[in-house]
């Protein structure tokens, strides 16, 4: 349970660890390297991000969980259609296909996708049906067999879970390409499910997808592969819809509380974005203060 | 509580460290980043043997029950298993083979400085200072003339000369030396074939037979793009209709028969990429990142657990 005592004192650790660090690395900066920089003065406006989001994430943990009922959270259609896919794949008798990108494990859209997968596959395990992932690369498919392995156990399921269905194609992009579209030709999968960072094989994977009649949901946040997807998927995930989407499958406060961080500082950044092109147009007409400049130096 | 709260601590205290890293520039904590990556790099090398080990589950058993397709599996696993030993550096095994050497020996009659190659392989290549010293007017030459030894009259002094094979994959004779006047240097280029990474069987697979392949996928990427435009320029609604001109408008503006129907359309085409386009585009790339950094501390502060089984 996520509220347990025991969860509690974990997050507590985990933050007690943070500030130790911190704390540490400013304390001996300060005491023992007095001569050098403890801090990059040129990141400050970064940090104050990282540290307003972090805030902001705690505060509507509190708010969340002290009334769940004020959190409205929109749609998205896509994440809305990975359910309805898994059950016709069910009903055809036909697997989910997941490819988790083309980026190594340390790629945040890497890391998205593979969050997503761990939901995706408690799905896949309550419905009984089947599940191939596709990996380009080792370490991200070691990953998913866990994550995929730990999703049937906790449905109950452990005996269904196949580790060959996860596999590991090859980091060669095109030869990724070739491999997946093979997969999808021959396993004719009723869902075929894109979600982590693509470049050009996408259209190749989802045009492939559209061939075979599946029911296809394709996610980035790589601005030049939206519009692929867009065209050639059923459901297209956004952006930063990618980012939302396990929070958005798992429905707890904790990870709530992210979307809700994201719209805040996004309705900051709008402000700024205002207030900088105020300040820099009457900057270069009559000189004088530029925010853009002051906030990043 | 090990298995699921130990990996999360884990994996918070590497995160904070690296993210502290950049905001905080000390020479230690620079280190302890590296060190941290390092680590990364080493699990990911060791996930690379359960990669093979994987793709032997995945395809043996195909190929046992003949299953759909299975010869291709063959291919498959031959190539993995061909271009895995032609990886290896042999050449390495037992010491590594010298490329070759100069010595200086007395000789010409004419008491001229003189350089003579040798080189074991006939369509290697010399450089004589950087390609100061020319080779038939030319920067490079050829070791060998007619099946007889390329030979150059230098002037006495320190020089430096580099033979090598066109092809990669080869050792390079790379040596300085010094010649007086009377004297010849001869350059005993055995240039032996290298194997591994840089090695000529696996880089002539590579250049042979991967990239042509490589670029046949790419090639067919124009036809996967002319079948989904036609798909999504259908103008079915306001919103799709909008896409299908915009679309046209850049399509032609972007061709040179666009300036032939109007002068105008280049402009207008420039102006839908740097504009509306922009703008839609730099929204998605904010959101994104603000989406990023969020995903990133819910899994460096131990909120996100699916990567830990969830719960």
């Amino acid at each position: 349970m996520r509220g347990s005592r025991q969860e509690q004192i974990t997050v507590i650790a985990i933050w007690v660890a943070g500030i130790l660090v911190v704390g540490g690395a400013v304390g001996y900066g300060v005491h023992h390297l007095g001569k050098t920089a403890w801090f990059n003065a040129d990141l400050w406006f970064s940090a104050v991000v990282v540290i307003a989001m972090a805030a902001a994430v705690f505060y509507y943990i509190r708010r969340i969980k002290r009334d769940p009922e004020t959190i409205y959270v929109r749609r998205i259609p896509g994440v809305d259609a990975i359910e309805e896919a898994v059950g016709r794949s069910t009903e055809m008798g036909r697997p989910v296909l997941y490819v988790t990108g083309v980026e190594e494990t340390q790629n945040i859209q890497t890391v998205a996708s593979l969050l997503i997968l761990g939901h995706v596959a408690e799905m896949i395990a309550e419905y009984d049906t089947d599940i191939k992932v596709a990996n380009a690369y080792p370490l991200t498919m070691v990953l998913a067999e866990e994550i995929v392995r730990q999703g049937y156990a906790n449905v109950g399921r452990s005996d269904a879970h196949r580790p060959e269905n996860v596999m590991f194609i090859t980091p060669e992009q095109f030869a990724f390409a070739a491999g997946v579209n093979g997969l999808i030709l021959r396993e004719r999968p009723a869902t075929n499910i894109f979600l982590g960072r693509f470049f050009a094989e996408s259209l190749m994977l989802a045009e492939t997808g559209y061939v075979t009649r599946a029911i296809q949901i394709g996610g980035t946040a790589e601005i030049t592969q939206l519009p692929f997807f867009v065209a050639a998927c059923d459901y297209a995930i956004l952006g930063e819809e990618l980012y939302a989407v396990s929070a958005y499958l798992s429905r707890e406060p904790q990870l709530l509380a992210q979307l809700k961080s994201t719209d805040l500082i996004k309705g900051l950044v709008i402000i700024l974005i205002v207030a900088g092109a105020l300040t820099a147009t009457f900057s270069s007409l009559f000189g004088g203060f530029d925010l853009a400049t002051w906030l990043v130096p | 509580m090990v298995k699921k709260q130990l990996p999360l601590l884990l994996g918070s205290i590497a995160g904070i460290l690296v993210v502290a890293d950049l905001f905080i520039p000390q020479g230690w904590l620079a280190a302890t980043s590296d060190r941290l990556f390092e680590w990364g790099q080493i699990l990911a090398a060791a996930a690379l043997v359960l990669g093979g080990i994987n793709l032997m589950q995945v395809n043996y058993p195909k190929i046992r029950r003949r299953e759909e397709d299975w010869p291709y599996k063959v291919v498959l696993l031959v190539s993995a298993a061909a271009m895995f030993l032609v990886g290896i550096p042999w050449h390495e095994i037992g010491g590594t083979r010298s490329p070759g050497d100069v010595v200086v020996q007395r000789g010409d009659a004419a008491g001229r400085a003189m350089l003579r190659i040798e080189a074991a392989r006939p369509d290697a290549v010399v450089k004589i200072d950087g390609g100061a010293v020319p080779i038939d007017g030319k920067m490079m030459g050829h070791a060998s003339r007619d099946g007889h030894p390329l030979e150059v009259a230098l002037t006495p002094g320190r020089h430096k000369v580099q033979v090598a094979m066109t092809a990669s994959g080869y050792g390079v004779l790379d040596a300085e030396f010094e010649v007086a006047a009377g004297q010849v240097a001869v350059a005993r280029a055995a240039l032996p074939m290298n194997w591994g990474k840089e090695g000529r069987v696996r880089t002539w697979a590579y250049d042979h037979v991967f990239s042509p392949c490589n670029a046949t996928m790419f090639a067919l990427l124009a036809f996967f793009i002319a079948s989904a435009a036609f798909r999504a320029f259908r103008a079915r609604n306001t919103e799709a209709a909008l896409l299908l001109g915009a679309a046209i408008i850049v399509l032609l503006g972007r061709a040179p028969i666009g300036t032939l129907i109007n002068r105008n359309l280049p402009d207008i085409t420039n102006w839908i990429i740097d504009w509306p386009n922009n703008a839609g585009r730099r929204a998605i790339i904010m959101g994104a990142a603000l989406g990023a950094i969020v995903t990133g501390l819910r899994v460096l502060l131990g909120m996100e657990r699916q990567h830990v089984g969830g719960e």
